[in-house]
This record gives C-alpha cells, structure tokens and sequence, in this order.
C-alpha cells in the first residue's frame, strides 16, 4: 500500500513531527499543571471566586482553537513571534487549564466532610489537613484532568501546524492542499495512535496514583 | 388471603445449590396482617417476591383468593397488588399526585377519578393535600414514605407486600408511622404481607409473625404464642432473652387486675370500712369518692383509733392510677417509677376498675404460657 | 469567607475589558477591517450555524436511541464493548477524524456533517448510556413491583430520570461541535473558517479575526442558550438546578 510504503521511507521525519507535537503539549501541560494546580486549591477557600475562575476557564474553552490561535497571532504579532511555536504553546496552555484546575477544585471540595472533620478534631492546620488527607486524595482527580487535558491538546497541537508550529498536523494540512493520501493518513493515523496512547498511559498512571483504599 | 404451597426457590451458584426458599407452606387469612421475621439471607424477601412475581418461584403455588397467580399475566397480577419497598422508589420526575396515580392511571381511570383517589388517600396516610403538587426531593423521609404507602394503595388492592416498608426512617418518625398504619388498617382491613428483621416491629405490626431461618419457616404463629412458646432454641435466641417483657406489651390491664378489691366510700366511717375489709377478707380497700374515684387507701393499721372517723380522713395517699386499656409494661415501669408493687386502676372516665398487683401480672403471663401449641407452621 | 460584590465586579471588569479591547480594534483601523467582511460573515455565519444544526440534530437523533439501546438487558454483554470503542473514539483529533472522512468521502459539505455527526455521537451516546444505568435501582424496582411493562418503565421513569444527563451529554457534544466546524473549510465544507484560516495564511489579521471573533461568539451564545435550555427545560423535580 502506498501509505506503508510512504510511513516507511519516512520514518525520521515523522518521528522530528511527533517530538515537534509532544514536546508542545508536554510544555503547555506541565505549566498549566504548574498553575493549575495551586490554582484549584486555592480556590477551594472561598465559593464565589471558585465559581469566577471556572466560569472563565470554562468560556475559553468553548472558544474554538484556531480562533483562539487567531486572536494569539495580532497579540503576539507585537513582540514578533506572531506565528509558530509561542501562539500555539499558550494557546494550549489556556485550553489546559479548565480540567486541571476544575479536577483540583473538585477533587479536594469533594473530600468526604466526615475526613475533614476528623483531621480537624485531631487538631491539623488547614495545611497540614491539605497535604495529608485532601491533597493525596485528590492526586487521582487530579491526575485524570491532567490526562483530559493531554488528550485535547495532542487534537488541538494537530491544529496549530496551521499556525506554523509544527507536529504531526503539517502531515494532515500538507496532505489536504497537495491532495496527497498518503501524508493526510499518516497525520491522521500519527495523531489518532498518539491520542490514544497517551490515553492509555496516563490511565496506567493514574491507576498507580490511586492509593488502594480508594480502586474498584 | 394468600396461600403458599410448598413454595421453594432454588438457584445455582459457585458453590452448588442455594435453597433460597425451602418449602414453605403457610396462609395469611383475609384482613390480616402477617410478618415475615428472620436474620438477613434467610429468605423472607425471596418469599415474599415471589408473591407478585418479580421472583419465579422453582416450584410450588401461591393462590391469592384461592386463585393460583400462575394463571395471571404478571404485570396484570402486579397491578392488583400493593408493593412498598424499604428505599420507597418515589419517581423523582413525578409530582406526588402523579407517582400515587401510577397504578390508576396503568389501569385506565378516568383523569378525574385519579385526582379524587390522590386526595383521598392524603388525607388516610395524613399528609397535606397541598403537597400534591410537589416533588419528592421537596419531601422528608417521613413524608416519602407516607406517599410510598399511598401510592400502594392507590388501586386499593387487596393485597399489599411490604418490604421493610419503615426501615429507612428515624426510629422515632417510625413509631409515628407504624402507629398511624395500625389505625389505617383498623379500617382497610387489606390482606398484608409484612417482611421486617425486627422483632419488636413484628410484634407490634402483626397478627401473626412467620419465622424464616436458611429458606425454612420455623414457626408460624400469632406474637404471643411466639413469644411464650417459641419452638425451638434459636428462635427463642432471635426473639429476644427479655420476650417476656415484650409479651408484656401485648397484654392488657384489665386482663391481669382484680376488678373485685374492695372500695369504701370516703364519706363512710372507718368503722364500716373494717366491716368491708373484712368481709372481703383483705387487709386493704380502696376508698373512693362519689363518683367512684379513686382517692386513697385504707390499710389495717388506720382503722384503729375513733370508729366514727371518716374514711376520706384517715386514708393514706393513693399510687398513681393506671387506666385499664395500657399495656402491662408501662404498668409496670409504672410501679417501679413510684416504688409500688400494686396500683389501683380506672377506666376511660376515671372510674375505679380494679387493682393490679405484681403477682397477678405474673398469674397472667404464666397462664397464658400453657395454651397448646400449634405444630410450628399453620 | 465571601469577598462580597466580587461577581459583579467580575462582570463589570468583562464589560470593560470588552470595551477597552473594542477601543483598540477601533484606534488601531482593526474594526473597520473586520466589518469590510461584513457580508461574508453573514453569509458563511449561516453555513456554520448550518453545518452545526444538521450535523447536531442528526447526532442526537442517532445517539439518544443508541444510548438507550445499549441499556437494555439484553444488550448487556455487547455494551460494554460498544462503550469502549466510543470512548475510544472520543480520544481522537477531531482534525483527524475530519480527514480520514475527506480521505473516504471526498471534499465538500457530505464529508464534513459525516465528521461532525460521527464526532458528536460520542458524548451523547455516552451520557444517555451512563445516565440511565444511574438511576437508582429502588426505583426500577419500585416500577417493575406495580405493574409497569418495560416500555412504560423507560418512557415515565427511565428517560425523565436521565433527562439532565442526556441534556448535558448534548451540550458537551454541540459546544464540540460548534468549535470543530471551523476546520470544516480545509475539507470543503464551508462555514467561519474561510475566513479564519484565508487570513491566517494571507497574513490579513483584519480577515481572519472577521472569522475568529464571530466563531468564538457564536460558541459562547450556543453555550449560553443551550445551558439555559438545561436548566428551564428539564422539569424540577430531576433538575439538580432548580
């Protein structure tokens, strides 16, 4: 089959496409971890800024992604790195923030009360209730945001090889405007296989975070 | 009334065979209200669903009116029966009038009679009219369930299986319930199949109690003949080492008082109080007034001193009355309450009735504890 | 401990920041270019709500009944199968999905409402399926117990149930859609994207915000009314909302 034929003859390039595409969304996911994080647990002090914080996060996720690439572009036009690798990574990075600091919010807002009560009447600071009890139960919530979160953005990187930045999406755009099956199914494939296994491997990871109290 | 006929229910699990239901044989007579007792897993449940079929029994018969229910479609049999479930199942979509006219509306009724029934059966199980139109997460525990038991009713079935039907309610909204479903019952006089695990609501709730051990019935009798003459160790186990106590419950005063102690009239002398007493041959009377009240007590002791004095003077104060229709356990915690070992009784007009003594509450219980038995199930 | 009058401080920092940004797109001759489109946002506006109706109502149409379809006994060994392999598809670019169907189908507005359907079946599949296996046991058999047959049992009970479930399924899966049928306009299939992704490519910043700006509203408003739909259409006693 043509297709094999083409994945086969180019192997390097498609591998300088997947490290172009992950290292997008390992940078954007780590920072958005970075502040997400701290993010959702502070909110979970006080109701009505949480509500602010996910409401916004939540719009920019309605926005399409290449329209918010499009808006990045004239921002970032300015300092002249309209195009390629910045918009893309920040763009990203917004996208990231609504499952993590929604999967942290939750995850720790949810904690049994009954828990919270008893490390209190043990005589815990709030902080130290965070990192014993609410933080460590959290950390599979949490780790299942960070793997929605991964999962949208390798779809959403595949869109910004039309902004320049790279990655297995250049495969699927020059496909479509040179009319080229061959480079279209390998983007599509190439993406598809990613998505899926990143899925799965953060499932793994995921599963390995959970304290065995808490599985099945 | 429902019949059972060697009703047995087998399945097949990991482990070989599970006799659910071994061969149960018994009858729940027409406007009574049987309880099925026993630990968890002993097959009461089973049994019961059997009933309306949301159990295929492995073989057996049920006849409900002397009609065998395999002769019914099932869904149509379900119709004419009753069924509350311990979580209630109120369907959250619905309003209250809408979940109680379920069962009416399956059947056909007219819009007009299902508002007529829903209103009625609010005002039997004591709710607000208003709530009608509410939904079931605007309702407490106790008002879910007084709806669940409307909505059972709803068709006014003969027939009502209940399972653990105030097993999700506060132990204090649920006497008010069981109390409240007593009265209903007083009138309805339905056909019920009651499962429960507890003793004491078995006793309280039912005119005769089915005891369920491992899929067999053990015994099958009224509450106070299970009580007084338990067949066999474990259910004298399950039932409770105070069962004496609780048959207490079951009794009452008038049924252990002496209707015979002797009064005097207060305005009386004492002198023909000793006359009395003596004739009685007691060594106490009960001086009461006009109206037949009672007022004090006379001992031997008092009647010594001027014959002419008046009773009412010279009587010692009285224990607290207790009125013949109470149960012999409040009596009794009645009589330790006040450190008595005998308290005068008066019936519903406060009229002297009688006297009960420790010793007669004894006689009683020891009485009826010498009835024949029946062999175990009916 | 509640900081009072945040929200509206919130909503007027909104406010003025829309201003402010409008200010800006105004000074800086940006706006006047955007509305020079005017006529091309109107006119492709109108595919893109299109492609998002048909492509949607189609998607709920198939996938309510399907979500359904897999609840019932006798589906039971094959739904969870059938629910991985969705869940599966879900985890896939929609960019690919969009071009495997082009690589099937061809260009043109077919091939593009096949993608936006296929994708959007997902969550509601997914939701209609989970929503109804959540409703709570007692009440199944509660219904089953008075005499409801099957079909009776999944009109009054079953679906008013999972309504809220469901309605959110559809809204994940119309808020997708809306943000996938820029990408449309790569495989012929018309909408905002034109606009969006000629003036990324001609390097006309007037142009392709004319597309970026309209498409990020109209997601929002679909959001917004879809939302309020949710929480005024589902009646009150299984609306967690009211």
């Amino acid at each position: 089959m043509d297709i094999l034929a083409y994945i086969a003859n180019n192997i390097p390039l498609i591998l300088e496409r997947t490290v172009e595409h992950l290292s997008l969304v390992v940078v954007a996911v780590g920072a958005a971890i970075a502040t997400g994080v701290p993010i959702g647990i502070a909110i979970t002090q006080n109701r009505r800024i949480a509500d602010a914080v996910l409401y916004v996060a939540g719009m920019i996720m309605t926005i399409p992604s290449i329209a918010l690439f499009g808006v990045m572009i004239p921002i970032l036009a300015v300092v002249g790195q309209g195009i390629g690798y910045l918009p893309a990574v920040i763009a990203l990075f917004l996208y990231s923030q609504l499952p993590i600091i929604r999967n942290t919010y939750t995850a720790i807002d949810n904690v049994d009360p009954a828990l919270r009560e008893a490390a209190r009447g043990m005589g815990m600071t709030a902080v130290q209730r965070l990192r014993t009890v609410e933080i460590p139960m959290a950390v599979p919530v949490i780790a299942a945001g960070v793997r929605t979160a991964v999962v949208i953005n390798i779809g959403i990187t595949a869109i910004a090889a039309y902004i320049g930045a790279g990655g297995l999406g250049d495969f699927i755009a020059r496909g479509i405007s040179q009319t080229d099956p061959r480079q279209l199914v390998t983007g599509a494939l190439g993406v598809s296989i990613l998505a899926v296994l990143a899925d799965y491997a953060l499932l793994w990871v995921q599963n390995r975070l959970t304290p065995s109290g808490l599985k099945g | 009334m429902i019949r059972l006929e060697n009703l047995s229910k087998t399945f097949d699990s990991p482990e070989g065979t599970v006799r659910a239901v071994d061969n149960v044989t018994m009858e729940v007579p027409e406007g009574e209200v049987a309880v099925l007792l026993g630990p968890s897993g002993c097959g009461k449940t089973t049994t019961m669903k059997m009933v309306n079929r949301l159990v295929q029994p492995t073989s057996g018969k049920i006849y409900i009116d002397d009609k065998d229910t395999d002769s019914y479609d099932a869904i149509q049999l379900r119709r004419q029966l009753g069924y509350v479930i311990q979580q209630i199942g109120l369907f959250p979509n619905m309003t209250v009038e809408q979940n109680i006219s379920v069962v009416p509306r399956l059947l056909g009724w007219s819009r007009q009679a299902q508002q007529t029934r829903a209103r009625e059966l609010m005002r039997m199980v004591a709710l607000d009219e208003r709530l009608l139109s509410r939904f079931p997460k605007e309702l407490s525990g106790g008002q879910q369930q007084r709806v669940g038991v409307a909505r059972a009713l709803a068709a006014d079935p003969p027939v009502l299986l209940m399972d653990e039907p105030f097993g999700a309610i506060d132990p204090i909204n649920r006497e008010v319930i069981q109390d409240e479903f007593l009265k209903m019952q007083a009138k309805l006089k339905k056909t019920i199949m009651f499962v429960s695990h507890d003793i004491d609501e078995a006793v309280k709730m039912g005119d005769k109690i089915a005891i369920f051990r491992d899929g067999r019935l053990e015994q099958y009798d009224d509450p106070d003949m299970l009580l007084s003459q338990p067949a066999n160790p474990f259910i004298a186990d399950f039932v409770g080492g105070d069962r004496e106590l609780k048959r207490m419950r079951l009794t009452r005063v008038s049924a252990a008082m002496d209707p015979d102690a002797p009064t005097v009239q207060a305005d009386d002398s004492v002198a023909n109080a000793r006359a009395i007493m003596d004739q009685a041959g007691r060594a106490h009377a009960v001086v009461v007034d006009a109206a037949n009240r009672p007022m004090g007590l006379l001992t031997d002791r008092q009647l010594d001193g001027e014959p002419g004095r008046l009773c009412r003077d010279a009587a010692n104060p009285l224990p607290e009355p207790v009125t013949a229709d109470r149960d012999l356990r409040t009596a009794v915690s009645s009589m330790f309450t006040h450190d008595v070992d005998w308290m005068p009784v008066v019936d519903a007009d406060g009229c002297f009735a009688g006297v009960v003594t420790q010793d007669g509450i004894r006689g009683v219980l020891a009485e009826s504890r010498r009835r024949p038995a029946r062999q175990g199930a009916a | 401990m509640a900081i009072p009058g945040l929200d509206r401080a919130l909503r007027a920092g909104t406010i003025v920041g829309l201003l402010a940004a409008g200010v800006v797109a105004e000074r800086s001759g940006l706006l006047p270019e955007i509305l020079s489109h005017w006529g091309d946002i109107l006119y492709l506006g109108r595919e893109h709500i299109y492609l998002v109706l048909i492509s949607g109502g189609l998607a709920i149409g198939v996938g309510v009944p399907l979500g359904v379809v897999l609840t019932r006994r006798r589906m039971r060994n094959v739904a969870e199968s059938v629910i991985q392999v969705v869940n599966l598809g879900q985890t896939i670019p929609t960019l690919a999905v969009l071009a495997l169907s082009m690589s099937v189908l061809g260009i043109g507005t077919v091939p593009a409402i096949f993608a936006l359907w296929l994708y959007s079946l997902l969550p509601i599949v997914r939701n209609t399926y989970q929503g109804i296996l959540s409703i709570d046991p007692a009440m199944l058999e509660a219904a089953q117990g008075m005499g409801m047959q099957p079909r009776q049992m999944l009109w009054q009970v079953e679906l008013p149930n999972a309504l809220y479930v469901i309605i959110a399924g559809i809204r994940t899966a119309i808020v997708i859609n809306v943000g996938t049928v820029p990408l449309a306009f790569l495989i012929g299939g018309g909408g905002l994207g034109q606009l969006i992704f000629t003036g990324i490519s001609l390097y006309n910043t007037g142009m392709m915000l004319a597309g970026a700006v309209p498409t990020a509203l109209l997601a929002v408003v679909i959001d917004f009314l879809l939302g309020m739909g949710a929480y005024w259409g589902v009646p009150r006693g299984v609306n967690p909302l009211r």
